[in-house]
């Protein structure tokens, strides 16, 4: 049974038929523990799959499940349980709390989930360190630089022990080394924490670390290929500092 | 604990702008202190205007003459008259002391020292129904009475103003062509001031008490006045009629059968009656419109306050969409987001609810210091200020203060609900993308 299933998924903007059709028809499976990457030109319906498979939104029609349960069968009050408990977002422009320190940023869904502070914090302490930014703790954003700054939103993401990660062009504000850098974490917590990723991506080079692509084109999957693992290239995973972008 | 976090996320947020967040405290500071303020004066200018009253004598009924004025007044005779005396003593048995006053304004002398004052014909009783004290000698006794004795009892300042240098018992005042040999010193009295329309001022600093037998033996009832320019001829036997009620309860049903009484034998309007009593309830019925009134200013100045808050908080939510979308995509329930901006609008409304009430309690200190202050600046223009307002001695009341507090509070979740709402209402992906 795949991890996170779509079937036949439609979303209008505004009235259906007449208003905007964003997705239409889409359908794919996500198996536990794959990496994919969502590619298609702007405004094609990527962050509005992301969307719905990260229970952000509901869809206009069709059936998402992730891990045996319906997404569009929940109220909102269950569908925000889900994105505290199951899913992890690492968003482009790392959205992080200004006013909280990285610690904090991290601790904040567990805390939202009601997890005392004491364990709160003793599992952001250990994602940062994760990430490798222990150091980092007390900093502000305003403190770290890009890559840092998504690094510490991959830390949120992870800390919850997410069931699925959704990564909305992760590396679309960083520079071409920080943007590895932030793939080869994200491959890494794929295959040490057996993590699906849903990763939205405009590149090639960032799709390459994925072991699935799939093309969105107006609305709909023109294809549902799997590319060569990421896993092949090798170097990029167990020797970051000696990365090569992979092909696609 | 969940809402100590949800506390101190508030306060860091607010920090974050103390500027505005201090101008927010400000505007309920304002008001709170202005409920607790305006209260406090509105207290105090109560107890004053019921102290003058009560100083009357909450048992006490006053009967005065008054000079009767229209077409059926012919220039003899009129007012209290001993027959309404004799009456009213001997027909009301709720009465306990009836005390007649005959007074004038005469020049009193000793030696070569002449000075004005207020010659007051009484009985014993005196005393006791306008508590006034002796500081030494004695005062009038009804051997006094009995015997008419040109005998007399000098005020405080009537015996300063005459006797500068000396003892004034054993020596002799002299009013007209009589000496009377004064008896005793009465301790300073204070004035006291006008009450309603039918009781004026009265001022006892200059006078001089004599038995009510003697003045009516020596000075007769005609009282003939002549200044420069002015000839008047006033026929009056009493001057004014107090009475003492036994019970309190007593008082107004006294009072009715009273004007009744008196009524009777008076055809011409030459009398007032004056019961404290009536006054006093008057007076709290006032005071409540009073407190009525200056709370409505008050709660208007607690709205505006509200309304800085609602304002604030409102472009807070504009401001922290992406927060917001943040946080509703981390997980945040509705209620979570609402807790967070209500605390917010609570703290800011509890933190101007104290600072407000440390500021009330300023105010009988900061009334003092801008009195003495208006006092030394403007002397003359503060003189010309009626007594109520110089004398003001704000009041604090004290069940303003929890209520200033609970309004303040109230406030902050009143205002503080909208903008939390609105917040909490926000989608997650329309709030992200604002951004």
């Amino acid at each position: 049974m795949p991890h996170l299933h779509a079937d036949d998924v439609h979303k209008w903007y505004g009235e259906t038929e007449t208003g905007y059709h964003a997705l239409r028809g889409v359908s794919f499976e996500l198996e536990k523990g794959e990496f994919a990457a969502l590619r298609g030109p702007s405004g094609c319906g990527k962050s509005t799959l992301l969307h719905i498979a990260g229970a952000m939104d509901r869809s206009t029609s069709g059936k998402v499940t992730l891990g045996g349960v319906h997404l569009e069968g929940l109220s909102s009050r269950r569908l925000a349980e889900t994105r505290r408990r199951s899913i992890g977002f690492v968003f482009q422009q790392f959205n992080l709390l200004p006013t909280l320190t990285a610690i904090e940023n991290v601790a904040l869904p567990l805390l939202l989930d009601g997890i005392p502070s004491s364990r709160a914090n003793r599992k952001a302490d250990a994602a940062l360190d994760e990430v490798g930014l222990a150091s980092k703790r007390q900093s502000f954003p305003s403190q770290l630089s890009g890559g840092e700054m998504q690094r510490v939103a991959i830390a949120r993401a992870v800390a919850i022990e997410p069931e699925l990660l959704i990564a909305d062009e992760p590396t679309g504000s960083l520079d071409s080394e920080n943007g590895r850098r932030v793939l080869e974490l994200l491959s890494r917590l794929n295959r040490d924490r057996n993590l699906t990723i849903l990763m939205a991506t405009h590149s090639a080079d960032a799709a390459g670390y994925a072991q699935s692509v799939r093309h969105l084109r107006d609305g709909v999957l023109v294809d549902g290929e799997h590319t060569a693992s990421a896993a092949a290239v090798g170097p990029s995973e167990t020797d970051p500092s000696h990365a090569a972008a992979p092909a696609v | 604990m969940r809402w100590i976090r949800t506390l101190r996320l508030s306060l860091k947020s607010l920090l974050l702008h103390p500027m505005r967040s201090g101008l927010t405290v400000l505007g309920i500071l304002i008001g709170v202190a202005s409920v607790i303020w305006l209260l406090a004066i509105g207290e105090g200018i109560s107890r004053a205007s019921q102290n003058q009253i009560a100083n009357l004598g909450a048992k006490n009924i006053i009967i005065r003459t008054i000079k009767p004025t229209g077409d059926d007044f012919d220039g003899s005779g009129y007012g209290l008259t001993r027959a309404d005396y004799q009456l009213l003593q001997e027909t009301i048995p709720t009465v306990e002391v009836t005390l007649p006053i005959r007074e004038v304004e005469r020049e009193f002398r000793f030696g070569a020292r002449r000075i004005e004052g207020r010659l007051v014909g009484v009985t014993p009783d005196y005393t006791e129904v306008l508590n006034l004290k002796l500081d030494r000698g004695r005062f009038i006794n009804p051997a006094d009475m009995e015997a008419e004795r040109n005998v007399c009892v000098l005020a405080w300042e009537t015996s300063e103003r005459l006797f500068p240098q000396g003892e004034s018992v054993g020596e002799s005042v002299m009013v007209d062509d009589e000496f009377y040999t004064v008896i005793g010193v009465a301790e300073p009295k204070a004035a006291t001031a006008g009450v309603g329309g039918s009781l004026a001022a009265e001022d006892f600093s200059s006078d001089i008490y004599i038995p009510i037998q003697t003045f009516w033996r020596r000075l007769g009832d005609m009282m003939v006045t002549t200044k420069p320019g002015q000839y008047q001829r006033d026929l009056v036997e009493v001057s004014q009629i107090s009475l003492r009620v036994r019970e309190r309860d007593d008082v107004l049903p006294t009072a009715d059968l009273v004007r009744e009484t008196i009524d009777r034998n008076h055809l011409m309007d030459d009398y007032a009656i004056t019961v404290p009593l009536e006054l006093l309830i008057q007076a709290r019925t006032t005071q409540l419109m009073f407190i009525v009134f200056l709370g409505l200013i008050a709660a208007i100045s607690l709205v505006v306050g509200g309304i800085g808050i609602m304002n604030i908080m409102l472009a807070t939510v504009t401001e922290r969409t992406q927060e917001i979308g943040i946080r509703r995509a981390l997980g945040a329930k509705r209620k979570d987001i609402v807790g967070q901006f209500l605390t917010e609008s609570v703290v800011l409304s509890v933190v101007g609810g104290a600072l407000g009430i440390v500021a009330g309690l300023f105010c009988p200190l900061f009334s003092r210091f801008a009195r003495d202050g208006l006092a030394q600046l403007f002397p003359r223009q503060f003189a010309t200020l009626p007594d109520l307002i110089r004398e003001l001695e704000p009041v604090l009341v004290m069940w303003s203060i929890p209520l200033a507090f609970v309004i303040a509070a109230g406030v902050g979740v009143l205002f503080g609900v909208y903008p939390a709402t609105r917040a909490a209402a926000l989608d997650p992906i329309v709030a992200l993308r604002r951004n």
